[in-house]
């Protein structure tokens, strides 16, 4: 290229660049084909870009508006002539060639590839009619390619970014608009600075200055959580799902389910916390009722099960108790005469002893008066051995008798009068004592307020059964250690609970629910009359408590007692 | 006897979630499930199977507490753990009981209004 060429050139470049640095706009692009074509003496000049996602551009030379081309015209237009271009920078002579849809057919073209980075390319194309491209036009436009080029690339991809964070920010605007649940984001010291409509709606809010500059924990019912979760993100990177529960404006609480990350800059500083926050308070109030239920359910079935229980023995006790307390007065009588017979016939029989005695005494008795005399001693002898177990018979008879009465007997409210658990229980002890001290070791834990209004002669006989029941349980395993029975007394809503826990052998299963029916029992003949707990199970209910035996810790056996502190009596 | 240890899956739950440690405690006939730190929804349910089976290895009669003094936040699946045991331990006749229910705790559980339902087992 001559100097002069060089320096025409020079110039075209210079101006080219000026322009481009005052339009910062894509018009640019025709103004700089303008430049071109009167540089170049050209009949047509067109500048083709194109990015994939962006339109695709032609601004020609002499046009005031850029031309947006859709794809297939784009390729009918260029891809023929393109196809001969592929090294940037490089002119191609082709022709004769009319853009399709543009101008006139020109013999004479020159074409450069701009660039081509996947789907972005542009082109540079000239067509003249008067003469055909000289080496030296080849050079100058080789020159404004070279500059031309990456500024239109530059300027085509920043347009492309720039619509692209457009989009994607009108998008994350719908999102964050339109979203139904709390969208916000904080600064590093966790101050609000963003919170979408929904999460001023969840608040009850109205704007978002409302909220801004105040740090989230203040939303939050406890601020602990908040710091907890935050920590999370520290140190996890995330938080998901992590429960909260956020104080709205009204005072009301709403239960909320937060996923949140951070936002860190280049050296890896926290910025700002984003969060997303969606309501859950239903599906918690839902899990409310659903907890309460439940509970109420299980509830009402231990007590249904426990009503059932007293009724059947309630049932049992009630015709039972009618039957006893006939039985008792029909047996009374005639057990009375005979009693009475009975004793007199002991008084006959010590008098008929004592003259028995000055008899035998007289000196100078025959064989026959000795034999006589050793034979009356000996029935006299069997008499009274007949009279004892007589009188064992009478004795039990009439604790039978008593035992009836006893549970056919009437409270009535001068019956009731203060009563120290705690000391029923210790002369309950004593009074067991003798049954207890060589089969089991004593645990207690008493609570340190017991006092209720009772009839106390009925409830230490509660206990002393109770008591002697444990001990004869653990006696009937014979075994080589001590037993233990732990008696703990404690108060809950208003009642006193006895809790006399034994480690025998317990109760097997099957016959837990017969316990308290009349004379059944598991002694063996004679040792019992089965009636011990029936009158337990009635003098608690006469105080309008309960009495429940369960399954002991492993094994063995507890008997759990409540009874009012302030108890209604009942007339039975 | 409840296994504790190895074969309860208590180590695999604690090296699991750093931020929710589980301890059991057997002394006679009473059991101590202690939960500390943070109760939220996925460890609540992997706490409720490991908690679960060790109430099915349990005696009736037993007292079965679980401590929460060091309980530092709850989620609503962690309340739902608890009336859950609630419910299993009385079915089981298991003495169930919460004890030393840390402040913030509790106070979700007042708020969602199972409290109540909660026998109390308080020490020092």
């Amino acid at each position: 290229m001559h100097e002069n060429s060089n320096a025409s050139t020079n110039s075209i470049i210079v101006e080219l660049c000026m322009h481009y640095a005052k339009d910062s706009s894509e018009q640019a692009n025709i103004v700089a084909s303008d430049i071109i074509k009167k540089a170049l003496s050209a009949d047509e000049v067109a500048l083709f870009y194109r990015s994939g996602s962006g339109p695709n551009r032609v601004s020609f030379a002499g046009s005031n508006h850029l031309i947006s081309l859709e794809r297939e015209r784009w390729e009918d237009a260029v891809a023929p002539v393109a196809q001969k271009m592929s090294n940037p920078y490089h002119l191609t002579h082709f022709g004769p060639w009319k853009l399709p849809g543009f101008g006139d057919s020109r013999p004479y073209w020159a074409g450069a590839l701009l660039w081509q980075t996947g789907d972005s390319n542009g082109y540079l194309l000239m067509g003249r009619s008067a003469k055909d491209w000289s080496r030296e036009d080849a050079l100058v436009l080789k020159a404004l390619v070279e500059v031309v080029g990456p500024i239109v690339e530059i300027r085509n991809h920043e347009e492309e970014a720039k619509k692209e964070a457009t989009e994607n920010l009108q998008r994350f605007e719908a999102i964050f608009l339109g979203s139904p649940d709390m969208i916000y984001s904080t600064d590093h010291r966790d101050r609000i600075t963003e919170i979408n409509p929904a999460g001023l709606a969840f608040l009850g809010y109205d704007t978002t200055e409302d909220l801004a500059g105040k740090t989230f924990e203040t939303l939050a019912l406890n601020a602990s959580d908040r710091q907890n979760l935050l920590d999370r993100v520290r140190t996890e990177g995330v938080a998901i799902n992590y429960e909260i529960i956020l104080m709205k404006r009204d005072g009301g609480h709403l239960f909320a389910s937060e996923s949140t990350i951070a936002r860190k800059n280049s050296k890896g500083h926290i910025i700002e916390y984003i969060g997303i926050i969606r309501d859950i308070t239903r599906r918690v109030e839902d899990e409310q009722r659903i907890w309460t239920a439940n509970h109420d359910l299980i509830e009402v079935n231990e007590k249904l099960k426990q009503t059932q229980e007293i009724l059947v023995q309630q049932e049992k006790l009630a015709s039972i108790g009618q039957l006893s307390a006939g039985i008792a007065h029909e047996i009374n009588n005639p057990l009375g005469y005979l009693k009475s017979n009975h004793n007199t016939v002991l008084r006959y029989l010590d008098k008929l002893q004592a003259l028995f005695q000055e008899e035998s005494h007289i000196p100078g008795e025959s064989d026959q008066e000795i034999a006589t005399h050793a034979k009356i001693r000996k029935i006299l002898d069997e008499l009274f051995e007949i009279s004892r177990e007589s009188e064992e018979g009478f004795n039990r008879i009439i604790k039978i008798i008593k035992d009836l009465k006893s549970f056919s007997h009437e409270s009535s409210p001068e019956d009731y009068s203060s009563y120290d658990v705690n000391e029923g229980l210790e002369s309950s002890l004593v009074m067991a004592w003798n049954e207890i001290k060589y089969v089991a070791d004593v645990e207690k834990n008493y609570s340190a307020h017991t006092l209720i209004n009772a009839n106390g002669g009925e409830l230490n006989q509660v206990f002393l059964n109770v008591l002697v029941n444990a001990a004869q349980a653990i006696q009937s395993e014979k075994r080589k250690d001590r037993g233990l029975i732990r008696i703990e007394t404690s108060e809950e809503e208003q009642q006193i609970i006895i809790k006399i826990t034994d480690d025998g052998p317990g109760i097997p299963d099957g016959i837990r629910s017969r316990i308290f029916d009349p004379f059944f029992t598991t002694k063996e003949a004679g040792k019992g009359t089965g009636l011990g707990l029936s009158i337990t199970h009635g003098i608690i209910e006469k105080h309008r408590g309960s009495i429940r035996v369960i399954p002991g810790p492993g094994k063995g056996t507890v008997f759990c007692i409540t009874i009012p502190i302030t108890p209604t009596v009942v007339q039975t | 006897m409840i296994p504790v240890g190895s074969d309860s899956g208590l180590d695999e739950f604690n090296t699991k979630y750093s931020r929710t440690h589980i301890e059991c405690l057997f002394e006679n006939t009473t059991v101590t499930i202690s939960i500390r730190g943070e109760l939220d929804q996925i460890a609540s349910a992997d706490a409720r199977k490991l908690i679960l089976s060790m109430m099915a290895q349990c005696p009736p009669g037993y007292r079965f507490t679980i401590e929460l003094g060091q309980l530092v936040y709850i989620s609503s699946s962690g309340v739902g753990l608890l009336t859950t045991l609630l419910i299993e331990g009385k079915k089981k006749d298991l003495d169930f009981r919460l004890g030393n229910i840390n402040p913030k705790a509790e106070a979700i559980l007042k708020l969602l209004g199972v409290l109540s339902f909660f026998p109390r087992h308080d020490h020092a």
